[in-house]
């Protein structure tokens, strides 16, 4: 075997060469690698920011409207400048999905103003909670962070990253090694998608990218991100990225973008103008700001001579929404309409500041229950009538209206006041008997005229020695999940103690809303600023007051008493008001209107009945785009698309049909195409025009022997609308629980809905009423009349439903139109 | 403080200025406590206490086996009740808290016990190791107990291994806290290029993949293809991650003149479960053998006593790794290949066994067994891992398989510089080695591995997976 050869020894020359080539080439590597690293990337903006500059450059605008989706769901740029001015004003819509008030700041100073447009106003759209958030949520804000940040950002450092700038070249290095780690990621993505998936005719990175990126995006949408290259930790600006904190104090605002997109504003001559966009109000809650802080909010706008409107409570029906904050092209047109006005009221296109906003009340005060709290006497604990072991009953009929039950059905909720003393200690008030049984609680619950309660489960003293005392609360509200209950006994007083007024509003009115629970009205009064309230009786059960006062200048109250020998209160509504503004202190007006309860729930769908046979829908069959999905053309029922129907309601997967593949039903009634088109089994999707599906088990249809129909959605019921089809007799019974919210019986009954498909235009539906299978109502009207209007009648005087059933009952012509019925209502 | 950490690069810097210029061994071993505390104590400075309390526990019951040889044992019982206690009590309380409250549950017994929510001390689980390694090795008479605690407390927290190891032995480590170190120009290149590659395998790799694999992972309904893909992707990710964490110790320790343990030896490449885990994380596999499966009886009894031997040397095993079921789970599926290999083997002959087609077949089918164990090990819920395995492989829609390529795609871009590694080591080092041009190479390798790391390195980088254990 030969030996392996010795390396010979280096010539001294070779190892000079090779101790120069030692500090040379990782110099040049280090050279070329930090050059690249540490580029400035003036030159090179993402495609985004170009995007916008293209359209800044093209329109030159007069008004720039900042913000995210919501910008291009409610406004209508070229509707909103129509309506500005006598002569048309150039408006620019600059937004970006998902963003929050870090990005509206670097749009308006990288894109609007930093690229040397000067428009006369720049309109941001905002809900308020979100305008005081200096930090980032989603991946989305902060994708849009990374492509719309500047070199040196120090505001966007310190209010999102919570730090001073770092050094330039620090800066710069996480800039582009950023850029550096997006493009790998998206090269590795497409390579490996392009070499399986895609179109040969285009290149191996084009065919990835075109069947990745959207592929991707459906797989991790519902998980709440875009895509997987996007993840947090790849984009540069988000390394130090902290969770938004949602202040709503007084000191959000400080802290917040507001001041910095003023002082662009200021700083380039422009006017400002922060719009509060329309909610529904369900979502309401969720992104207003404490009233102090609106009102610190709006003192620093006045001070810089900035405009703030706020257009969310503007009552648009439900369908004028996609969803809670997004607009429907109704809702658009009507809300762009509804901005041009009040931004021309206001003078948006004139010169100088705006005339100061109106700033909400924000009341400081305290609440306090005085006076001695009435003593219910001791309980007889009788056996449990379910033989439970250590629960037992009292009999307490003459506080029936003080339980859970009574005040539940009163819509104040399970809040009874009634307090259980056991030897002296508050027992646990639950809201339901069944948990007191098995083992002793040591808790109550107070019901109609009857308290259930299990004694503490200490050994000492033994049970039979304890003593049982009922009382009332003096920790007042009593809360119970989000009802909250304010009561005032007899002999006692609720006291609000205000510091003093905020400031000029115009006069103080005080409204107040009572209802005695127990005992005639005499003995209740109501004190606001030194002056008496009236009161006056509302319907059958409610008292209601106002006072008119100066705004005070010192300290005031607000008091409601009862007397000794006066009535048990439940106070449903205490404000304050003032030059147009409204202060809900306790409960709201809404505890003032008469009830209305609706026959349909989530929980309710199984109550109904319905006798009818639906027609069914044959479907001609021809291939679509893939091997094994096919469509078929019908354009009559394009009506009952979820997405026709997601257009004029709230509801977007809505649609009734189904597809039956011999005679089995398919589950989901699928929205978006894409899956369907890409063969996956048992998919359908309706759009105009077409239904395309594929089969249950990915086979062909049109060469698999099966029979495919249409047919429509039994149960009738998505969420709360609900169907009535063609030759449909449907039985709506009214649920007990409603039904005992109407205290004071049922005087009206209101359905809307909307007409869908079908032909005839004067086919009826047939209405009838039925109250204790006594016929109160019956009527028949055109289906297509409740694209008119909502079907009310008054039944002229109140129905007493007390121990009756209550029963709507809706029969469809066989070739009436598709009914789709968003609200079936019967009040006071 | 994590390796990735501009801080950690400031305070090795200063570290390593000092340590050689002072040159006195006491004076070194001053500066490398003060170093670790530092290290440790960056962000929560009472984990020192515990690891102080560990340390003086056992030097002290080391000191007493010697001055009373004849109640070693009860010395050695107290130092282990010790240092179990606080490893049981910060890493295992609340497992035990919420499974007694389950089974409470399931009972039908209503309990008022609640979990403690005790805050795991990082690296608690290795120094315990460490520490009982060497009273127990007292024990044996197999090491000397040692006088000068500055040197036991050096050993005890030599801030390279401290956090996630190598679990390195009193008879390896020790000896060297208490020799004369001189700066060697070649250990220290040797050291630099390691650490470097253990930052890379960190920073281009591990923290690379990761968040593909989480993504997957914390998917709500993946295909069975993406996550067979995303466990192929933590496969990868963990290997990446741990060893990369091992040779940047490895590598820094040679710095300042000490040699750590081998702690991986391409696991991957193993032909049988045992041969795995004399590849993977060689020095715990080693302190289970030696302080665990030899005196739970070892292979010297029958095959049962061998399987209970090796069930107990697994299970435990798989709980130090973290205080959740699917690890128990994981460390009984390692002792199931174990046992199971046994008897299988014998059953084939070891002509083909050892033969080319046997090799070439053991390979790819421990990495698939291997496969299998990360997926048990990466998901935490218990639940969820029974549901991937009802899954098809191949099943999914086209969206999920792309997400699956895209995986795929990620785990053999990363797995390439392993490869690459793999044939520099193999075939291009000892073609280098002794000529002049190997320092060139090496410099210019070293160049290109911290740019890729400066271009790939985030702040905030998460933490070395095997910091959690």
């Amino acid at each position: 075997m030969p030996r392996a050869s010795q390396p010979q020894p280096a010539s001294s020359a070779v190892r000079l060469v090779a101790g120069a080539l030692a500090v040379v080439l990782p110099a040049l590597v280090l050279a070329v690698g930090l050059s690249l690293l540490l580029a400035s990337r003036d030159e090179e903006l993402p495609e985004p920011a170009l995007k916008m500059h293209a359209l800044l450059d093209a329109a030159q605008p007069e008004v720039v409207v900042v913000g995210n989706s919501m910008v291009a769901a409610s406004i209508d740029p070229e509707k909103l400048g129509a309506g500005l001015a006598d002569r048309p004003v150039v408006v620019t819509n600059l937004w970006e999905s998902g963003t929050w008030p870090a990005n509206w700041y670097l749009f308006l100073k990288n894109r609007v103003f930093g690229q040397g447009h000067q428009p006369h106003a720049v309109i941001v759209c905002m809900t308020p909670l979100v305008l005081v958030q200096p930090g980032l949520s989603t991946d989305l804000n902060r994708r849009s962070l990374a492509n719309h940040v500047g070199e040196y950002e120090p505001v966007v450092y310190q209010k999102v990253f919570g730090q001073q700038t770092p050094n330039p070249w620090i800066q710069r290095l996480r800039d582009q090694r950023g850029r550096f780690q997006e493009l790998w990621a998206a090269w590795i993505r497409d390579a490996s998608v392009g070499l399986f998936h895609g179109d040969a005719q285009l290149g191996l990175l084009e065919r990835g990218q075109a069947a990745a990126a959207p592929a991707l995006e459906r797989v991790f949408q519902a998980e709440g991100a875009v895509d997987m290259s996007l993840h947090r930790r790849v984009i540069p600006v988000v390394e130090h990225s902290q969770q938004a904190v949602a202040r709503s104090d007084g000191s959000a605002v400080a802290g917040s973008f507001v001041p910095d997109l003023l002082d662009l504003a200021e700083e380039h001559g422009s006017k400002m103008v922060f719009v509060w966009m329309a909610n529904l109000p369900e979502v309401e809650a969720g992104v207003a700001l404490e009233p102090a802080a609106e009102a610190e909010l709006v003192r620093l706008l006045n001070e810089r001579g900035a405009a703030y409107i706020d257009m969310h409570g503007l009552g648009y029906p439900a369908y004028m929404f996609q969803d809670g904050s997004h607009l429907s092209a109704a809702g658009r047109a009507r809300f762009t309409a509804e901005l041009a006005a009040a931004l021309r009221e206001r003078g948006v296109m004139e010169d100088g500041p705006f005339a100061p906003n109106r700033v909400p009340l924000a009341l400081d005060y305290s609440i306090r229950l005085t006076g001695q709290i009435p003593d219910l006497g001791p309980l007889e604990l009788l056996p449990d009538p379910e033989g439970q072991p250590c629960r037992h009953v009292a009999r307490v009929v003459e506080w029936t209206a003080l339980g859970d039950s009574a005040l539940s059905a009163a819509r104040i909720g399970n809040v009874s006041p009634l307090v259980v003393l056991e030897d002296g200690v508050p027992m646990e008030h639950l809201s339901w008997p069944g948990k007191l049984e098995g083992p002793c609680h040591g808790a109550y619950v107070p019901q109609a005229g009857l308290l259930y309660l299990s004694p503490g489960a200490h050994a000492d003293p033994p049970r039979e020695q304890r003593s049982y005392h009922l009382t009332v609360t003096d920790q007042l509200p009593v809360r119970f999940g989000k009802s909250e209950g304010w009561f005032v006994y007899p002999g006692t007083q609720l006291v609000l103690d205000f510091t003093g007024w905020p400031g000029p509003q115009g006069d103080l009115e005080v409204v107040v809303g009572l209802e005695p629970l127990i005992g005639a009205a005499a003995g209740a009064s109501v004190t606001a600023a030194g002056l008496p309230v009236d009161l006056e009786p509302q319907g059958a059960r409610l008292l209601r007051g106002t006072v008119v006062a100066p705004t005070p200048l010192g300290p005031w109250s607000i008091s409601v008493a009862s007397a000794a020998d006066g009535p048990w209160l439940a106070v449903r509504w205490l404000a304050v008001r003032s030059g147009g503004e409204t202060v809900d202190l306790v409960g709201s007006e809404e505890a003032m209107e008469p009830v209305v309860v609706s026959f349909m729930t989530w929980a309710d769908q199984s109550v109904a009945t319905v006798q009818g046979d639906p027609p069914r829908f044959p479907l001609s069959l021809e291939p679509a785009y893939n091997h094994g999905a096919v469509k078929s053309v019908e354009p009559s029922l394009d009506d009952l698309s979820s997405a026709a129907i997601g257009a004029r309601t709230a509801c977007g997967r809505c649609t009734p049909l189904r597809l039956s593949e011999d005679g089995q039903v398919y589950e989901r009634p699928g929205l978006y195409c894409a899956e369907a088109y890409q063969g996956e089994p048992g998919n359908s999707c309706h759009r105009t025009g077409e239904f395309t599906f594929t089969s249950s088990d990915g086979s062909d249809p049109l060469g698999n022997g099966r029979h495919y129909e249409l047919v429509l959605q039994p149960e009738r019921q998505h969420k709360q609308l609900w169907w009535v089809y063609p030759g449909d007799h449907a039985r709506l019974p009214l649920p007990g629980l409603r039904k005992r919210e109407l205290r004071d019986g049922a005087r009206f009954l209101r359905l809307e809905g909307l007409a869908m498909a079908g032909e005839r235009q004067d086919a009826q539906v047939h209405i009838r009423l039925l109250v204790g299978e006594q016929e109160v109502l019956a009527e028949s009207v055109p289906v297509r009349s409740f694209d008119d209007g909502p079907f009310e009648r008054d039944m002229g005087s109140s129905l007493d439903l007390r121990g009756k059933s209550v029963v709507l009952e809706l029969r469809s012509d066989p070739d009436a139109p598709f009914l789709l019925l968003t609200k079936l209502e019967l009040g006071e | 403080m994590t390796f990735l950490q501009i801080e950690f690069v400031w305070l090795f810097l200063i570290v390593f200025a000092v340590y050689w210029t002072v040159r006195h061994r006491s004076f070194q071993n001053v500066l490398l406590v003060a170093a670790s505390a530092t290290f440790y104590g960056w962000v929560h400075p009472w984990f020192l206490i515990l690891l102080y309390s560990s340390a003086t526990l056992d030097y002290t019951m080391g000191r007493c086996m010697a001055r009373w040889p004849g109640r070693r044992k009860l010395f050695l019982a107290m130092s282990l009740i010790g240092d179990l206690s606080i490893l049981g009590y910060f890493k295992y309380c609340d497992f035990f808290l919420d499974n007694f409250v389950r089974i409470f549950t399931a009972l039908g017994m209503e309990t008022s016990v609640h979990t403690l929510g005790i805050f795991l001390p990082v690296g608690i689980s290795f120094y315990t190791f460490q520490t009982m390694s060497y009273t127990i090795d007292v024990y044996r008479g197999e090491l000397e107990p040692r006088k000068n605690f500055l040197d036991y407390i050096a050993f005890l927290s030599f801030f390279p291994q401290l956090v996630a190891g190598p679990v390195e032995r009193a008879s390896n480590l020790l000896p060297q806290m208490e020799r004369r170190r001189e700066f060697d120009l070649d250990r220290f290149r040797s050291g630099l290029g390691l650490a470097l590659w253990g930052g890379f395998k960190k920073a281009c790799i591990a923290d690379w993949i990761a968040p593909y694999v989480d993504k997957i992972f914390i998917h709500s309904d993946p295909s069975g293809a993406m996550i067979w893909a995303a466990t192929l992707g933590f496969t990868v990710q963990i290997l990446a991650d741990f060893s990369g964490y091992t040779d940047i110790a490895r590598g820094t320790a040679r710095m300042l003149g000490f040699e750590l343990s081998l702690n991986f030896d391409h696991p991957y490449l193993a032909r049988n479960p045992s041969d795995f885990w004399k590849r993977w994380h060689i020095t715990f596999s080693s302190w289970i053998r030696d302080y665990l499966y030899i005196p739970l009886g070892g292979s010297r009894g029958g095959g049962w006593a061998t399987f209970q031997a090796t069930a107990g040397a697994m299970l435990l095993s798989g709980l130090w790794h973290g205080a959740a079921w699917t690890f128990v789970l994981w460390g009984a599926f390692h002792a199931l290949l174990i046992t199971g290999y046994r008897f299988v083997a014998r059953r084939i002959p070891a002509s083909f066994r050892k033969g080319p087609v046997g090799r070439t077949l053991a390979v790819p089918l421990m990495f698939c067994f291997s496969v299998l164990g990360w997926m048990i090990f990466r998901e935490t819920h218990l639940d969820r891992l029974l549901h991937y395995w009802t899954l098809n492989p191949f099943g999914g829609t086209a969206d999920q398989w792309i997400a699956a390529l895209v995986m795929l795609g990620v785990v053999v871009v990363g797995a390439v510089p392993l490869v690459l590694a793999l044939v520099l080591e193999r075939v291009v080092l000892p073609r280098l080695e002794g000529t002049p041009w190997l320092l060139p190479a090496q410099t210019t390798v070293w160049a290109v591995l911290l740019v890729i790391v400066m271009a790939f390195v985030r702040d905030g980088a998460a933490d070395f997976i095997y910091f959690q254990f």
